[in-house]
């Protein structure tokens, strides 16, 4: 994942941070027990707007195989980067499919490297990925999971998606109350809509398929952005 | 909703060009919102951003030179400006000047004041979140004293990291990063980009620093960011903003106590709020007037005031459906040991205002909100005539009269230049045009972010 056109960070607030890392560090607890991989990654995105464009920004550190690193913490992206894009637009859950063989997998993985410019080798990326929107009232995609790891097939399994999209779900529902009954001094403060910024997409497309399973949903939250006030 | 300037569509040259226009006095001098209304730390900060990125957009493809850049004033836009350089261009050379001996003179130890990113941007939506969210200096609500804490800490780090990268430079302020306080003289020769100053180089202690020995000197820069900030008081007799004072603390002991605000502007108007609400602070009130629904209602709110007939807000506010509620739990809060008289004439003798014409005025929607709902609770009383009349009147003391006339924005930029005759219609053009925007208009992800 290359973000050249937006080389450093913008801030995202501690307490938005301390709101997704909780969860982010529950779906790699699930997810470690069954993958050794030292590259396993889970992190959430949000989707950010700055006067008028929307970017997606990484809300927290990866968590996974470690924990790290804080220079990710804020990255911005186009709306349209990697798996994370497809599923930004299309507002479905997105996985690497199951292949019978890993050589077909790196067959259309070397295709799909090279067909959206990638410059490093189907080794030194991710063999499995996922991005599970987190929708809002309107229907619009608020926040993003992604996960990768190096592991073969392991998103293929329709039972591990099934629980880490339920457990979106209570995510989601603990927020909605949250929004209607907020902490004092911590609440969600809005984020502007605005118009997507787009390049062009860079989502391995041979290698991804789209879930016909809802993604979880906010019915309240239309933009994540929690920041703690003083007293 | 704030407009997109320039077109989205724009190159980042032509964004660049565009942006920095509105900041240009003359080739190579820049003059960062000493000249605009409606002054905020916040809305100083993005100016200084939106500044230096363009100036650094134009600087890579030598549209402009962009080698040797001076600041002159380390408040927060010129400490905001120079952090800016430091996280985005490691090969340009910054002189920082301040007047003063130390840096972020005005907020140092201001305990009184609160200060918050966007309240004044109320009720535009995010605009109560607590955090400014800038890359550069980025900070929270809190007391000035606190924000200044915050500021200076940051700008350390900057520091830091830019000599952490040059390690030839032995780990100390060097010619790339010159900072003088206590400058008391300096002038600049716009015409030829050269200043000619006296001050104190300063020496570094951990993230902050200190005027060390004094020295004189005159020296060419290709860039020069005039960063005042908020100036003097038109008055220099009256005490300014930030130093503390007491107007917000109960009366410990003996009868209630007239006090006069003299002014019409956001100073005026908080003084006011201080003096009579009971434990006011800009960004609670909303929370204590609105409650859970605070949300909901501004959205009402804002639905009122973006009509599209432009109605007087003398008139939206009386038509406010929420109104009645609200001044009701105001009523409850209003303080019972001071007694409050609003001079609104201000400075002018000839001013005739009126609550209408006070909601008119260029204040912050926030501060005319609560002006106009203490009017409804005859929280105070407004009054017309002359200051001094009703000093005597009222029997108020030299410390019951406080006076909130703004800053000398003008005479504060002209006073750094030799050559004012040629400058100062182009200052008196750029204060009437007001067109250095707020909004974030520099590209995402520009500049070097230092939690």
């Amino acid at each position: 994942m290359s973000n050249v056109d937006f080389p450093h960070p913008e801030p995202v607030s501690v307490a938005s941070q301390l709101a997704v890392l909780p969860f982010v560090a529950a779906v790699s607890g699930l997810l470690r027990p069954e993958n050794d991989d030292p590259a396993l990654r889970v992190t959430m995105h949000r989707l950010m707007v700055r006067e008028g464009r929307g970017y997606l920004q990484q809300m927290c550190f990866y968590l996974g195989g470690a924990i790290g690193p804080e220079r990710h913490v804020g990255r911005i992206f186009h709306v349209t980067e990697g798996i994370m894009g497809k599923a930004f637009a299309t507002r479905h859950i997105l996985r690497t499919k199951h292949y019978d063989v890993i050589e077909d997998m790196v067959r259309d993985l070397e295709l799909d490297m090279k067909e959206t410019g990638e410059t490093r080798r189907p080794t030194d990326v991710g063999h499995s990925y996922l991005a599970v929107p987190f929708l809002g009232p309107h229907d619009q995609a608020v926040m993003i999971l992604y996960a990768d790891t190096k592991r073969f097939n392991f998103f293929g399994d329709d039972a591990r998606i099934h629980r880490i999209k339920a457990m979106g779900d209570g995510f989601c529902r603990l927020f909605d109350h949250l929004q209607e009954n907020p902490f004092p001094e911590l609440r969600n403060f809005p984020l502007h809509a605005g118009d997507p910024s787009k390049a062009a997409p860079t989502v391995y497309r041979r290698l991804q398929e789209e879930l016909d399973l809802p993604p979880p949903r906010f019915q309240k939250i239309s933009s994540f952005n929690f920041e703690a006030s003083v007293a | 909703m704030s407009k997109m300037f320039p077109p989205a569509a724009a190159t980042d040259q032509e964004r660049a060009r565009h942006i920095v226009a509105p900041y240009r006095l003359v080739p190579g001098v820049y003059v960062l919102g000493c000249l605009e209304k409606g002054v905020t730390v916040y809305r100083q900060q993005v100016r200084a951003h939106n500044l230096v990125w363009a100036l650094s957009e134009l600087a890579r493809s030598n549209a402009v030179p962009f080698k040797r850049v001076a600041i002159i004033g380390g408040g927060i836009a010129g400490l905001t400006a120079t952090a800016c350089l430091l996280s985005h261009l490691n090969e340009v050379r910054i002189t920082l000047f301040e007047r003063r001996l130390d840096l972020c003179p005005r907020q140092q130890g201001s305990d009184h004041r609160w200060l918050h990113p966007r309240i004044y941007d109320w009720p535009r939506l995010g605009s109560r979140a607590p955090e400014a969210s800038l890359p550069v200096l980025n900070w929270s609500e809190g007391r000035a004293s606190d924000v200044a804490r915050q500021m200076l800490e940051k700008f350390g780090a900057y520091c830091r990291l830019r000599l952490s990268e040059n390690p030839t430079h032995g780990g100390e302020i060097n010619n790339d990063l010159r900072l003088y306080l206590g400058v008391n003289y300096l002038r600049v020769n716009s015409a030829t980009g050269i200043i000619e100053w006296s001050g104190r180089r300063t020496v570094r202690e951990g993230s902050f620093f200190r005027a060390g020995t004094g020295e004189g000197s005159k020296e060419h820069f290709d860039a020069i960011i005039v960063a005042a900030g908020f100036g003097e008081e038109q008055d220099s007799s009256i005490p300014s903003y930030w130093r503390n004072d007491q107007l917000g603390q109960p009366i410990l002991a003996g009868a209630p106590r007239t006090y006069v605000v003299s002014g019409y502007g956001d100073g005026a108007i908080i003084d006011l709020c201080r003096l009579a609400i009971e434990r006011f602070r800009q960004d609670t009130i909303l929370y204590e007037l609105f409650d859970k629904n605070i949300d909901v209602q501004e959205d009402v709110l804002r639905a009122e005031l973006d009509e599209p007939n432009g109605r007087p807000l003398y008139e939206v506010l009386s038509n406010f459906k929420l109104l009645e509620p609200l001044q009701l739990k105001l009523n409850k809060r209003l303080r019972k040991d001071v007694k409050v008289i609003l001079h609104a004439a201000g400075r002018s003798r000839s001013k005739n205002n009126s609550m209408e014409t006070l909601l008119a005025y260029r204040s912050s929607f926030l501060n005319k909100f609560l002006l106009y709902l203490l009017h409804r609770c005859d929280a105070f009383t407004l009054s017309l005539n002359s200051l001094t009349g009703i000093i005597k009147e009222h029997r108020a003391r030299p410390d019951q009269v406080v006076r909130r006339y703004g800053t000398k924005q003008l005479p504060n930029v002209l006073d750094l230049f030799s050559n004012q005759g040629v400058l100062k219609p182009l200052l008196i053009s750029m204060k009437e045009r007001q067109g250095q925007q707020t909004d974030l208009l520099w590209k995402p992800g520009s500049f070097r972010h230092i939690r």
